[in-house]
């Protein structure tokens, strides 16, 4: 991560903190009927450090500057968010959200399929068998525990079969 | 002394079933798999395996969760010795010798010597356990809500000042901390019992769970970060160029234990100090006690070229982490690692609170887990370890990575879900799991997040009772001499640590920046 990078994040963190105090404490915390003294003896800390942080990322910059061209850099992190990831949130968000209308095997199949091509398998046979293979023996698992996963289609129909 | 050698018996005969036994057993198989495969650590493991641990017996279940800590810990240097990739960031100062050694063909010295050193370093931390944990918890049931509160304070400026690299690590490491604090608050006022940052959300009464923190810091957030490596990992070509094996005979066994003895009690008693301070780890205990042993060899020593020192000094140290990480744990209440974090959520999901009271209420329960522990490193290494050196190159050289962190996800899902049976827990866990992932990304530490997430109600607690005790003045806060001792600890440790980083100075806890976490 570059200064910049390291500068607004401050920022934002410094954002927050300014959220917290005139917004989220009155109307989440005081309004409840709760003290407000230990969130925001906690919300000072996270001003401090941020103003620290921002103070430090201040100086990092001028550090940047002062040796650009010869790739000096006092920041730390890793870097750009990559697509894999983000679209691994995506397909796992979208997993979550339709597991009570779908149930666990139909969704957790969809799931597999999709997440396993995210992370580049190129067999379509081995994904199918994990696919198809884990969300069953899962369900299976937490029936002989008389448990129960989110249920859809596919739990009907096992539901009944197995009488 | 005597009464601690008859609480032990008595934690002997209430611990040492044939269960137990076994939950070591698995958790020491399941600890070498998952510490052998690099991305995925023994605490992943443990994490993923918590939630599931609420229908089993006490001990069987924190038994086991031991058995996977103290297993990976050893099994980082089966990869970091047979294809020089360390399967845990502390092996990866085993591989500077351990590799070399194999590349001679010497494989079964390499593996051997790595494996009695663990064994070493694990029962000499058991041992330092076992004799310090009751005086310490006879002093912590003396500390009162100001010292608690203080001492809190304290582990967690160690953390950030201890493992900071710069100064802009130490922010953002007190950051992480805050938000953990944060995040803490969610939920009923633990005093009042009115509501804090809920949004009109009846799920979040509760807070925001415990395990599915942990699980979608740690577990989840590693799977988003290992996405971006797809196809990165490779063997490389020298785990099959090793075409001449040489045996280890019993007499090289004699003579590499006399060269190693002096390293392997060095280090055995250096990883257990460190291990007993908050935040350490196993990683930069490794290094220094490799430092420590590449510094008092002579100049014929072959470090870097397969010597046994070297190999034997870093493994001594880092399982001398796994047991001295506890003593914090059972006498404080007060997790000093991420294992330690997880373990602390085992005894939560068990209805116990670690900490002094439960050592003086429940003794059979604390000593059954120190022979637990002990036994645990012996059976481990005799019945699962070496056996299993096969199974992990094998398991190692076939994992299908795209087909298995889809699969990790659907285990972490299920272990969430499986704890309330709540669907809303999920959402909560998704959004946590890219919070870890932004978090990791910013430079920010999440074992910091973690400690000050568990540690923030107790925190909150004693502050507020000191408060209420004092009626209000924070003077409390510096009448005791501990109380005041601590803060000022504190104080000094964040003003030195940013005084060395401004001089530029190096620490002697250095880790290289390829194995941080």
């Amino acid at each position: 991560m570059n200064a910049r990078s390291e500068l607004s994040i401050a920022t934002v963190l410094i954002g927050f903190s300014m959220l917290n105090y005139f917004y989220l404490i009155p109307t989440q915390v005081v309004a409840e009927g709760s003290s407000p003294v230990y969130p925001a003896l906690i919300n000072t800390m996270l001003l401090c450090f941020a103003l620290a942080y921002l103070a430090e990322g201040v100086r990092c910059w001028r550090k940047e500057k002062l040796a650009q061209g010869e790739g000096g850099s006092c920041s730390t992190g890793g870097g750009k968010l990559m697509v894999r990831p983000l679209a691994m949130l995506v397909v796992t968000g979208a997993w979550v959200l339709s597991m009570e209308y779908l149930g666990f095997i139909i969704s957790t199949f969809v799931f597999l399929m999709i997440a396993s091509r995210i992370f580049g398998s190129k067999s379509w046979s081995k994904t199918l068998i994990l696919s198809v293979a884990m969300p069953l023996i899962i369900s299976f698992v937490f029936r002989g525990l008389n448990a129960l996963l989110p249920e859809g289609p596919a739990e009907e129909l096992i539901n009944l079969i197995l009488g | 002394m005597g009464e601690i050698f008859g609480n032990l018996w008595d934690g002997a005969v209430f611990a040492l079933s044939l269960w137990n036994i076994l939950a070591i057993l698995i958790g020491y198989a399941i600890g070498i798999i998952a510490g052998a495969i690099p991305g995925v650590m023994a605490v992943t493991a443990m994490v993923l395996i918590l939630p599931y641990t609420f229908t089993l017996e006490p001990l069987f279940a924190i038994a086991m969760l031991m058995g996977i800590y103290k297993g990976g810990a050893y099994a980082g240097s089966i990869t970091a010795t047979l294809f020089n990739i360390p399967g845990t960031p502390e092996a990866a100062a085993t591989a500077l010798d351990s590799y070399p050694m194999f590349k001679q063909g010497m494989q079964k010295r390499s593996l051997e010597i790595a494996l009695w050193a663990s064994v070493f370093g694990g029962t000499v931390s058991n041992f330092l356990l076992v004799f310090t944990a009751p005086p310490l918890a006879e002093v912590a049931l003396r500390l009162g809500p100001s010292e608690i509160a203080a001492l809190i304070l304290f582990s967690l400026t160690a953390v950030i000042t201890l493992l900071g690299d710069s100064r802009m690590d130490i922010w953002k490491g007190f950051i992480s901390i805050t938000l953990g604090l944060m995040l803490a608050t969610v939920g009923l006022d633990n005093m009042s019992a009115s509501r804090r940052y809920v949004f009109g959300i009846e799920d979040l009464d509760n807070g925001v769970p415990f395990v599915l923190t942990i699980i979608a810091l740690l577990a989840l957030s590693e799977v988003f970060i290992q996405a971006e490596k797809v196809g990165g990992f490779t063997l490389g070509e020298a785990a099959s160029a090793v075409s001449k094996i040489i045996p280890y005979t019993w007499k090289q066994r004699w003579l590499d234990l006399k060269i190693c003895l002096k390293d392997l009690i060095r280090s055995s008693l250096i990883g257990s100090l460190l291990g007993a301070l908050p935040g350490i780890g196993a990683t930069t205990a490794a290094f220094v006690c490799y430092g420590e042993a590449r510094r008092s060899a002579k100049k014929n020593a072959r470090f870097g070229d397969g010597d046994p020192r070297g190999i034997a000094a870093p493994e001594a140290g880092n399982n001398a982490v796994a047991a001295s990480s506890l003593i914090p744990l059972v006498t404080l209440g007060i997790p000093g690692s991420v294992a330690a974090a997880v373990m602390y959520g085992a005894f939560m999901i068990q209805g116990m609170i670690p900490g002094p009271m439960l050592m003086m209420e429940h003794p059979e329960i604390i000593y059954g887990l120190f022979v637990l522990l002990i036994v645990t490193d012996f059976l481990g290494a005799f019945v699962i370890a070496l056996p299993f050196i096969s199974v992990v190159q094998k398991i190692f050289k076939n994992l299908n990575y795209s087909l298995f962190f889809p699969g990790v996800v659907v285990c972490c899902v299920v272990g969430v879900y499986a704890e309330e049976f709540n669907v809303f827990n999920l959402r909560i866990f998704l959004a946590l799991g890219f919070v870890g992932y932004i978090m990791r990304k910013m430079g920010m530490s999440i074992p910091p997040f973690i400690l000050a997430f568990i540690l923030g109600p107790i925190l909150e607690r004693n502050t507020r009772t000191a408060l209420l005790l004092s009626n209000g003045s924070p003077m409390i806060f510096l009448q005791s001499p501990i109380t005041l001792g601590l803060l000022i600890l504190a104080a000094v440790a964040l003003g030195w640590s940013l005084w060395r980083k401004t001089r530029g100075g190096k620490s002697v806890l250095e880790v290289p920046e390829e194995f941080k976490h």
